[in-house]
């Protein structure tokens, strides 16, 4: 048994930290939409390390490291704020070294390595949210074209973008997720149109309306009605990274810090409170290392990462919320962290797989139960 | 060697040994039928077994080794004063050493008046915050029936020397407490678990309804943080490092004392009213969690030295 990193990954991890000191005013993890060229020019110092191909195959240029190097990595980049892992160099970036054409791979992935193409994923729908087998967006083929016709929304960074990677329905409209495909749609394209949904940490959501937009075939990634393998798999590929515990880490740090400058540390109930949240944000710690543990022993790591999803994102939340109680109206100002962390960790328990949906994969697939009622 | 998380060969073979003796000795009719005093004959026979003298320096083990033991004596609901015995053959000289590993000697580690095991007990630990003292009882003890089925002894101590591994002894016993404490909380949501994918109501298993599967998975998720920490704590206090190993080890018995006894909430729950008699599939185990729960050292004292360490000036003030 082993809790440490090696002394080479430690190395690494040392690394990333005196790295990412030239961005330490980076708020990008929270407020990507108000720093995007910031956070695009972090990506940029990154990939000339190689590190957005971290464990990409060398055969495609990457580092081919291991997951525990690419963990550290975006650990170290979540507690120091600057970014979330970008979605270009994870889930399309991996989709497509698996079951992507050699045309393919050579169109896309050199100018995602380098940090110069960005994706927001376009999934969800008005009327497919959890439930995202039921998504309705409709690709007909047109000879060597897709005509895409639908509605897309709750996209982050949409705004900000190169290409959208768009879930939508090649099947019978009943078809489930046995009729889905996988497209790389350019944001210019004709027909494509996105408003804005402000959030309350800030930020911004997206809706995306696709009106007859024309995609050629040749950016459908995968087989026609067969993007729902091509998606687990990728969502596998990625699970170590996704939510990692340097986050809850850094609120928890700054929280302390904050009831420390306020003078609150003194009182008992302040402190007591704070010291069971202690506790909790390292049973977060724990998670993700189970999370990674399972990676790195070629374990799927479902419930695992289902697992740290909740408590990570629910831990999130009683951090924030705790220093709301407790830190009276200064807690309110905004803008200030607190008021921040409160609102933005609203957000947390939504995106990326609902707690319910999350809480359901643990039942089923850890305990055997049923729970799907 | 990068991140494992699981136990070696060596480890993961006491694990195994020690869960097949629970099998074959330490049943439910047992651990029910247990109440009152410590069962003698069973508390030697897993001496016996070498399981006690895991913590002695002539034993090849460490706290990982007794971790992987106490996992399974904590999934069966195994009586007695595990995590004390593992202070005292960490602080005690010879001969008492000895005595305790052979399971010749029961140990009472605790704070006047009420002593855990205090009727039973021949060697008596007074912990004192972070110190610990040989200590003997003033008088008789009176016998106190408690809660968890244990007789404990109430009365006082007569201080005798302080022991000088006291503070690396105590962060021993809170991680085993801790691992203990958070193996019974996962037993009891497997068998809750079991329950709801056999008991039916409206034509579907129980297990069917996300409020019943939900709450369960919830628990499964705390405990196996729980269980993560206390083996952290224990690899650190193997590996040498003491400030981690007593960080993670408060850490781990505070969330082992949670995250149990929020799941003996859950699983009386799931059982509904078979769970609340006193022959039924729950109270024997969710007695032992509260037990376990309210022993010295206290949480408040984990959470409090947590607080110490990030300079919170208010630690000890709360209980």
């Amino acid at each position: 048994m082993n809790f440490a990193f090696s002394p080479a990954e430690e190395d690494f991890r040392r690394e990333v930290r005196g790295f990412l000191e030239e961005y330490r005013d980076l708020d990008g993890y929270f407020c990507q939409g108000h720093c995007w060229p910031q956070v695009k020019a972090l990506f940029q110092a990154m990939s000339e390390r190689g590190w957005l191909a971290l464990t990409w195959p060398e055969s495609v240029g990457g580092l081919a490291a291991s997951a525990a190097y690419e963990f550290l990595l975006w650990d170290e980049v979540a507690y120091a704020r600057a970014a979330r892992n970008p979605l270009a160099a994870g889930i399309v970036a991996r989709s497509l070294i698996r079951h992507g054409t050699q045309a393919q791979q050579a169109e896309w992935l050199p100018p995602i390595r380098s940090g110069g193409l960005h994706f927001s994923l376009a999934y969800s729908e008005p009327e497919a949210g959890s439930d995202l087998a039921s998504l309705r967006t409709r690709a007909e083929r047109r000879g060597d074209h897709y005509i895409v016709t639908g509605q897309k929304i709750w996209q982050s960074y949409a705004q900000d973008m190169d290409c959208l990677w768009l879930l939508c329905r090649t099947g019978a409209p009943d078809s489930r997720s046995k009729g889905l495909s996988l497209l790389i749609v350019d944001k210019q394209a004709p027909g494509v149109t996105l408003s804005p949904h402000p959030t309350l940490d800030g930020d911004q959501l997206n809706e995306v309306h696709f009106d007859a937009v024309e995609v050629p075939v040749a950016n459908r990634v995968g087989p026609e009605n067969g993007a729902w393998k091509l998606m687990s798999e990728a969502l596998a590929d990625e699970r170590h990274i996704q939510f990692p515990p340097g986050r809850v880490r850094r609120d928890m740090q700054e929280m302390l810090e904050w009831i420390r400058e306020q003078g609150l540390d003194r009182d008992p109930v302040v402190a007591t409170r704070m010291g069971d949240l202690m506790v909790r944000a390292l049973e977060v710690e724990m998670h993700g290392l189970q999370v990674l543990d399972a990676m790195l022993k070629g374990r799927p790591a479902v419930v695992e990462a289902a697992a740290n999803k909740v408590v990570h994102t629910v831990v999130c939340q009683q951090i924030a919320r705790a220093v709301l109680d407790l830190g009276g109206p200064e807690a309110l100002v905004a803008n200030a962290r607190p008021a921040q962390l409160w609102c933005q960790s609203l957000w947390e328990t939504i995106g990326g797989g609902t707690s319910e949906v999350m809480r359901g994969v643990v039942a089923r697939q850890g305990l055997g139960l049923g729970g799907r009622a | 060697m990068s991140l494992d998380l699981a136990f070696d060969d060596g480890q993961q073979a006491i694990a195994e040994a020690v869960r097949l003796f629970c099998v074959d000795r330490c049943d439910d009719d047992v651990v029910k039928a247990a109440s009152g005093a410590l069962p003698r004959a069973l508390w030697c026979e897993l001496a016996e077994l070498g399981v006690l003298a895991v913590g002695t320096p002539e034993a090849d083990g460490g706290a990982l080794e007794a971790v992987a033991a106490v996992e399974s004596l904590g999934w069966a609901a195994f009586p007695g004063p595990l995590a004390a015995t593992f202070l005292a053959t960490r602080v005690l000289a010879e001969p008492d050493c000895a005595r305790v590993a052979r399971g010749d000697a029961i140990v009472s580690a605790g704070e006047s008046p009420l002593l855990p095991w205090g009727a039973d007990a021949d060697i008596f630990l007074e912990i004192a915050g972070e110190r610990v003292f040989q200590a003997r009882p003033h008088g008789r003890l009176e016998p106190v029936e408690t809660l968890g089925g244990e007789t404990w002894g109430r009365g006082s101590l007569d201080r005798g020397p302080e022991l000088l591994e006291g503070a690396a002894g105590l962060v021993l016993m809170r991680l085993v407490l801790a691992a203990q404490t958070a193996s019974l909380g996962a037993r009891m949501v497997q068998d809750a678990s079991r329950h709801a994918l056999v008991r039916k109501q409206f034509g579907r298993p129980i297990g069917d309804f996300q409020a019943v599967a939900h709450p369960l998975a919830d628990c499964s998720m705390r405990l196996s943080a729980a269980a993560s920490l206390a083996r952290a704590a224990a690899f650190y206090f193997d590996a040498g490092g003491a400030a981690q190993a007593r960080h993670f080890a408060a850490a781990a018995h505070v969330s082992a004392i949670d995250a149990s006894l929020e799941a003996a909430y859950v699983c009386h729950q799931v059982f509904g009213a078979i769970g609340i008699t006193r022959e039924g599939p729950i109270f024997h185990l969710s007695r032992r969690v509260r037990q376990l729960a309210s022993q010295v050292p206290s949480r408040a004292a984990s959470r409090n030295q947590l607080l110490a360490e990030a300079g919170f000036s208010a630690a000890g003030a709360s209980r």
